[in-house]
């Protein structure tokens, strides 16, 4: 998925980033644009940014994901 | 397992080990698979729109299934140069897609760096490739978008990508033979062939083998009747015939002479996605030359279904989409993920019964990477 995720603050090479309240740290290593505290990135494998998009389309695509991803019961099973 | 979820979502898998053997494994899928919800009532070539842009992992595949799921819903068909301009996106991502991995996950495996710059050499090429067939972006649109290829530009790309696979991943030829692997795994100092050594020299080569068969070619007809009938079971853990089955590299190429002769364990899957890769990145240092431009042809709103099956990187990928005057009324996506990582499917009837060895999360890790997740995968291991 492709989710953007807003910048919250950036040191060594990482940053802090959030998204419906979750803050992590990613990677910015395979970044090849700069990048500030502000703008939206997606990432993937859960801690590299990939790219970087536009406020408005980043804002536009997380106000269709607010609609459906709202909290839903994963499923879980075992094998044994 | 701690820290934050990706919100992207994720598998989380809890594995327990009895007297030295993998026991239990508990598969979480928290990918979200509602997704395809977000698109009801939008006019269908947004719905396309949106879904290459809420992709970001198999990004082409993923636009692609659905502009095909919407022409058939119409009874559209594109132009051979459109369709051509489209196997040059899949074959594009089909190489990103694998080279990448082999520069990001496996490095993890084998307790190295991520191959930074070849990566990022890599992506520059790959990522930007569709602005060379299609310069306004568009090539997702039902119908086609405006095809204006840049055969310079794409001849270099694919030059570009085609260095990185050789110089980093593959050294050179993959083997098309058994006779010839073991050399060929002793001598490269690129990645794939130190990986197919890692995994001999830990002893997994033959590890992970499973019951577990490929997914066949499926008749369209039989799975749009499943998935119309599907209210969510069969989308989040597929069977076919009843059990569950694997889709991807190794499922496509498990009759390739080099992979059969490597058995059904790792090094055999290794190799399958190999012989991918160069066959891939083959297709399109073919498929690059001898574009023709095209203007597409934009589709009228149509009522109607329509199922795409497409072979993506991961596995078979199917989109599935019911219109109604143009506007999108049901929408479904059927993953790859979710056939491998299938409760009782590749992943847990490869790990139980089997020996955990001395270091049973890198085994089962080197599992999880074989059939190649596309989200985040947390793995915790227990001992009973």
């Amino acid at each position: 998925m492709a989710i953007p995720s807003r910048v919250l603050s950036m040191a060594d090479g990482f940053a802090t980033v959030e998204c419906f309240g979750v803050e992590r740290v990613v990677s910015l290593m395979l970044m090849d644009e700069p990048v500030g505290v502000g703008d939206y990135l997606i990432i993937q494998s859960g801690s590299f940014a990939m790219e970087k998009v536009e406020e408005a389309t980043a804002l536009e695509s997380l106000a269709y994901l607010e609609t459906v991803l709202a909290p839903q019961a994963p499923s879980e099973e075992d094998a044994a | 397992m701690t820290g934050a979820l990706p919100v992207e979502g994720s598998l989380e898998l809890s594995i327990q080990v009895t007297d030295g053997r993998f026991s239990r494994v508990s598969i979480l899928n928290r990918r979200p698979l509602s997704i395809a919800t977000a698109f009801t009532g939008q006019q269908a070539g947004a719905a396309v729109g949106l879904c290459a842009r809420l992709f970001s992992i198999c990004r082409f595949a993923q636009g692609l299934a659905a502009a095909e799921a919407v022409e058939r819903a119409g009874q559209a068909a594109v132009s051979p140069s459109q369709r051509q301009a489209r196997q040059v996106l899949l074959a594009a991502e089909a190489v990103l897609e694998h080279a990448g991995r082999s520069l990001l996950v496996w490095p993890d495996l084998l307790g190295e760096p991520v191959r930074i710059m070849e990566l990022k050499t890599l992506r520059e090429a790959l990522t930007g490739l569709h602005l060379a067939l299609y310069p306004d972006g568009d090539w997702m649109r039902p119908g086609g978008g405006r095809l204006a290829p840049d055969q310079p530009q794409l001849i270099r790309r694919v030059a570009a990508a085609a260095q990185v696979v050789r110089n980093a991943v593959l050294g050179g030829d993959l083997p098309k033979e058994i006779s010839a692997w073991a050399d060929w795994c002793q001598a490269g100092t690129t990645t794939a062939p130190r990986m197919a050594r890692r995994l001999e020299e830990r002893g997994i080569g033959a590890f992970g083998a499973s019951p577990i068969t490929a997914l066949p070619v499926l008749p369209l007809d039989d799975l749009n009747a499943r998935l119309a009938a599907d209210e969510g079971a069969f989308t989040a853990a597929p069977d076919w015939d009843g059990v569950p089955r694997i889709t991807g590299p190794y499922a496509r190429h498990h009759d390739h002479p080099l992979v059969a002769a490597l058995g059904q364990g790792l090094c055999a899957r290794l190799a399958a996605r190999l012989v991918e890769l160069s066959q891939a990145l083959r297709r399109l240092q073919e498929l690059v030359h001898g574009m023709a431009a095209d203007p597409g042809q934009p589709l009228a709103a149509a009522s109607g279904s329509g199922l795409s099956m497409i072979e993506a990187a991961r596995g078979l990928l199917a989109h599935r989409v019911e219109l109604e005057q143009g506007r999108v009324r049901r929408y479904q996506i059927l993953a790859p993920t979710e056939w491998n990582f299938h409760p009782q499917g590749a992943l847990p009837q490869g790990l139980i019964g089997r020996p955990a060895g001395d270091k049973p999360e890198l085994r089962a890790r080197h599992l999880i990477a074989s059939l190649d997740p596309c989200v985040a995968c947390r793995v915790e291991v227990s001992h009973a």
